[in-house]
């Protein structure tokens, strides 16, 4: 089916599921490339590490040199099932449950999948954490779609930092019970930065969720690398429904 | 006195040991002739197993940083000026990278210093001079191309060797404006790099 067909058959929604599936795993196929580099390079060292061996049975040293090694192939292997099992679960989570979900939650999972997408344009997707940011903000929606247009939205940052940066987001909850999203591009040095353009589906998708998503403002950041350089990143506020209580 | 400090980082448990106790030697910390805690204590302290322990006697023995007396027990070395172990840069933000190349390149007496950022490795520049950097490009802060300015800026003759993944290759277009690089692909392979390494005349002694 062409692209064409396939966006005439499916929902709005599905269609950029398809293809937001297609942007994350051509960074997640780059980010595999390191824990299996890993594990590739520690079985050939610990090979040659049992060839090298002067005694039939490994020395205590030897052992424990070819454990750290197993433990290093071990600890990439999970990294890369982590990464594997986080686009899994994106691909077969299906819209229209909507529940209690906690939204720092949604936005870990998010982080997750798109930091690979977006280290390729020099960023870095990371969680702000200062007196104001909370662990838990619980919101009576979508759990599928909250985190599909998260995702979109993340991976619409580059654009506003051409020349790499950081996003971070925190949650918190407003008087009303509303979970309020913050999120802020920050660029790395003083190249300049435009306007972070919010994706119509996005904005839809969230009045569609009872919620809401402003226009991205320039903010004064930190410079990273830099604290005499003033910078401007940009911030986009979305807001979502209240949990139920019921 | 031995102090257990930042040794909790993802890697080889007894290279992260043994970094730690060479920090201590080369920082004075603990004294050219100074004998070390027993096995035993040191194995307490570090809360790991005495056979990881001495896995990493056994490396700061091969770096040359202490000795063992049969008997007598384990005493700390000051690093003699002037080691012909050749000095490799490593700049990578992936720690488990760190850990492999750290791995193959001590195997082939090379001494180790790393950065996880360009920005790093360039203050790193300035300690001590390498006979090569192994360099990743994408890295938070700024890519390795920026430590390629600085090498070229700073009219630094040393070989680079970029190690770097398949998506970058807009990258690797940019950093060969800077000068002539060497190019290992990620998944590194590990006689590559030693490949490399003879090359560019950086092994201290031919493998056979």
């Amino acid at each position: 089916m062409s692209p064409e067909n396939r966006q005439a058959v499916l929902s709005p929604a599905a269609a950029h599921k398809f293809e937001l599936i297609g942007r994350i795993s051509s960074g997640l196929a780059h980010e595999l490339n390191g824990p299996i580099g890993i594990a590739m390079g520690f079985s050939e060292l610990a090979k040659e590490a049992i060839d090298a061996s002067t005694t039939p049975d490994l020395t205590q040293a030897d052992t424990s040199k070819v454990r750290g090694y197993l433990e290093m192939i071990e600890s990439a292997s999970l990294r890369a099932r982590n990464l594997s099992r986080g686009i899994w679960n994106f691909a077969k989570a299906e819209p229209g449950t909507i529940a209690n979900i906690n939204i720092v939650d949604v936005l870990d999972s998010v982080q997750q999948l798109t930091a690979p997408a977006v280290k390729v344009a020099q960023i870095d997707v990371a969680r702000r954490e200062d007196s104001a940011a909370i662990g838990e903000a619980f919101s009576h929606s979508d759990s599928a779609l909250s985190q599909q247009i998260l995702v979109e939205l993340v991976l619409s940052s580059p654009e506003s930092i051409p020349g790499g940066g950081l996003v971070v987001w925190q949650v918190s909850q407003a008087s009303d019970g509303s979970v309020e999203i913050d999120l802020v591009a920050e660029p790395w040095n003083d190249e300049p930065t435009s306007e972070w353009k919010i994706p119509e589906y996005v904005r839809e998708s969230f009045k569609d969720m009872g919620g809401s998503i402003a226009d991205a403002i320039p903010t004064p950041v930190k410079s990273q690398t830099d604290e005499a350089i003033e910078l401007t990143g940009w911030r986009v506020v979305a807001t979502l429904p209240p949990a139920n209580s019921d | 006195m031995v102090s257990r400090t930042e040794t909790n980082s993802p890697g080889l448990r007894y290279v992260s040991i043994a970094d730690n106790l060479q920090q201590q030697i080369e920082s004075g910390e603990v004294r050219d002739g100074d004998r070390l805690p027993s096995q035993h204590e040191m194995a307490k302290q570090y809360g790991v197993s005495l056979t990881t322990l001495r896995s990493a006697v056994d490396l700061l023995e091969q770096r040359g940083l202490v000795r063992s007396a049969h008997g007598l027990g384990t005493f700390a070395q000051a690093p003699k000026p002037g080691s012909d172990n050749p000095q490799v840069l490593l700049v990578d933000d992936d720690p488990q990278v760190v850990d492999l190349l750290t791995a193959i390149l001590e195997g082939e007496d090379i001494s180790v210093t790393s950065a996880s950022t360009a920005a790093e490795g360039i203050a790193k520049l300035q300690d001590s001079s390498f006979q090569a950097i192994f360099l990743d490009l994408i890295m938070p802060g700024g890519s390795g191309v920026e430590l390629l300015k600085a090498v070229e800026a700073q009219s630094i003759k040393t070989p680079v060797v970029l190690v770097t993944g398949a998506g970058d290759s807009n990258l690797i277009e940019e950093a060969m404006d800077h000068g002539p690089i060497t190019l290992i692909r990620k998944p590194v392979r590990v006689k590559q790099v030693r490949q490399v390494l003879e090359v560019l005349g950086v092994q201290k002694q031919a493998r056979v």
